[in-house]
């Protein structure tokens, strides 16, 4: 048993993810760093389901939902990749500081 | 494990899914070689007899996200800014059939995949015009704030999931209601109602929604207007009745009111009637998350929600269908282009006035009824601060009426720039939809108990 993983540390660890993920998300000039940013947001609560499963509730379907959440993610990141490969062929560049603000 | 059950419980779902592959293989394998000409509207009518098999049943929120689905299908007839036919019409359904796997779960989890999955699809329909930069712009903005509301969403649902044990809706209401509020319970409030406020365009997540609505293709954007809306509102309501209220109360009272407020304000600046349907869009997300500010010892107006977001959806469906109708005829979809709509074509422009007037609340009309029950409920579960921001919703109605009358004024009362002007060329079918959904707004408004009583859910 490897005690220095606590659900604490954990917990911890996800919420910091989560907050690199908006800091990148909102700080981020490059499409593809905030594709990443959404990434790690969405991985933070991987992390939360996991750890939730494994401390505290060892009999439940947190595991499952974790795969699934990885599943959505992917497909997530698939739809995602696709709109900045059709925005880059409009504009060459990836840049969405570039993207003119709402219209009018 | 019973697999007959298993069907039957998600009928609907699979009636839309297997009609979304038959659409693509008809349109692949035999249109596109055989009759070009008449891919739109085999692949329509393909779609529009998923839906009605679909819709067989009692009224209820799925039903009505089916019927919103053929609506949509209709009127994209005839619309030709994609080479991808059939690609079209399959994502179309796909949506949709997220969207009611979302009603129907009985876990957070499944709804939350649902919700994904019409969510996915919204974003590559936004886009699917790629040869346009505004609309790719649009897809892409759309996704970057359903793509953040979604992680939020998720993380919510983890919390959920750490205090309760289960995501099962029966199992958290259990869980919740011996529990006390803890600040776990606070952080996992305010993710899920950032989440839902951008999928319902609640201010302050509404940003996306005035770019979709105008640069998406309109038939798109009548279908994430309406059918989405549906399906969100009814999850959300489902949510916060399963969900600790308490916690829950302090987020939905900020976001309903700033919805409130900007979506009425930011609507009367606006030039065209797509953005004008966008923040009235926000303004009407703001109304019907009246009806959850209340004090958690009620019960969620559940019923009252969903016939708000029903009549709301057909009123908004209608409108876009004129919105279509002004586009093809002037290409753009400028309050100015609605001048003397009354004189160049009288159908249209009273039709425009019945989806208008329901969309401000006026008496027979559905909109009004469903102000009436959401308002009524708050009314009834009332602590002082429900009483006020209800009475704040009410004022704010007031305001929209100035924005909503704006619009007829230039229908009725503005005369035409140029007596010139040709009548307004509308197909013959878009007509006759539009008629329909007229005559359902007025029907649902003169006999609201039918549809409420219906429209409750059976859990």
């Amino acid at each position: 048993m490897n005690d220095a993983l606590t659900l604490n540390g954990c917990l911890i660890l996800s919420a910091l993810l989560f907050g690199i993920g908006l800091v990148a998300v909102f700080g981020r000039r490059s499409a593809i760093l905030v594709l990443i940013g959404i990434e790690f947001m969405l991985n933070a609560a991987v992390i939360n389901f996991v750890a939730f499963w494994r401390f505290a509730h060892p009999s439940s379907d947190g595991m499952m939902f974790s795969i699934f959440a990885i599943a959505v993610a992917a497909a997530e990141a698939g739809v995602g990749l696709a709109l900045v490969i059709a925005l880059y062929r409009h504009r060459r560049s990836v840049r969405i500081d570039e993207i003119p603000p709402a219209s009018e | 494990m019973n697999y007959t059950l298993l069907i039957q419980a998600h009928l609907t779902e699979l009636t839309l899914i297997c009609t979304a592959l038959i659409v693509l293989m008809v349109d692949r394998l035999i249109m596109v070689r055989c009759y070009p000409r008449l891919r739109d509207p085999v692949a329509a009518g393909l779609t529009v007899i998923g839906c009605g098999i679909a819709m067989c049943g009692t009224f209820q929120a799925d039903e009505a996200i089916a019927a919103m689905t053929a609506a949509v299908a209709i009127i994209s007839l005839g619309e030709r800014f994609t080479q991808q036919v059939g690609e079209y019409f399959l994502l179309l359904l796909l949506a949709a059939a997220g969207l009611i796997f979302m009603v129907h779960s009985s876990d957070l989890l499944n709804a939350f995949l649902g919700l994904e999955t019409a969510s996915l699809t919204f974003y590559v329909l936004v886009a699917l015009d790629r040869r346009r930069a505004e609309a790719v712009q649009a897809g892409f903005k759309y996704f970057l704030y359903g793509g953040v509301s979604a992680a939020c969403l998720l993380y919510g649902l983890s919390l959920i999931y750490g205090l309760t044990g289960s995501l099962n809706f029966a199992h958290c209401t259990k869980a919740f209601a011996t529990m006390p509020p803890s600040q776990m319970a606070y952080v996992a409030a305010i993710m899920l109602v950032v989440g839902f406020a951008f999928k319902l365009a609640a201010a302050p997540f509404h940003l996306w929604a005035p770019d979709v609505y105008r640069h998406a293709a309109t038939p798109v954007a009548a279908f994430i207007a309406s059918a989405s809306k549906v399906g969100g509102i009814y999850l959300l309501a489902r949510v916060a009745g399963a969900f600790q209220r308490e916690a829950m109360l302090p987020a939905l009272v900020v976001v309903t009111v700033l919805s409130l407020v900007i979506g009425n304000l930011a609507a009367i600046s606006q030039t065209s009637l797509s953005r004008l349907l966008a923040f009235s869009a926000v303004a009407h997300a703001g109304y019907v998350l009246v009806g959850l500010c209340i004090a958690p010892s009620q019960p969620v107006p559940i019923a009252a929600m969903v016939y708000y977001a029903v009549t709301y959806a057909i009123a908004t469906v209608g409108a876009f269908g004129v919105v279509l109708a002004l586009r093809r005829d002037a290409g753009s979809d400028c309050m100015s282009g609605l001048d003397g709509l009354n004189q160049r074509s009288p159908a249209l422009a009273i039709l425009l006035a019945v989806f208008v007037l329901s969309l401000a609340g006026i008496p027979p009309l559905a909109g009004f009824f469903g102000k009436f029950y959401v308002f009524a409920s708050a009314l009834r579960g009332g602590s002082s601060m429900t009483i006020g921001v209800a009475a704040f919703a009410i004022l704010m109605s007031a305001v929209s009426l100035y924005y909503y009358l704006q619009v007829l004024k230039r229908v009725f009362v503005q005369p035409l720039k140029d007596d010139n002007q040709p009548p307004l060329q509308v197909s013959r079918v878009t007509m006759i939809l539009l008629t329909l959904l007229a005559l359902a707004a007025i029907l649902a408004g003169l006999f609201p108990q039918g549809l409420l009583q219906s429209l409750a859910p059976q859990l």
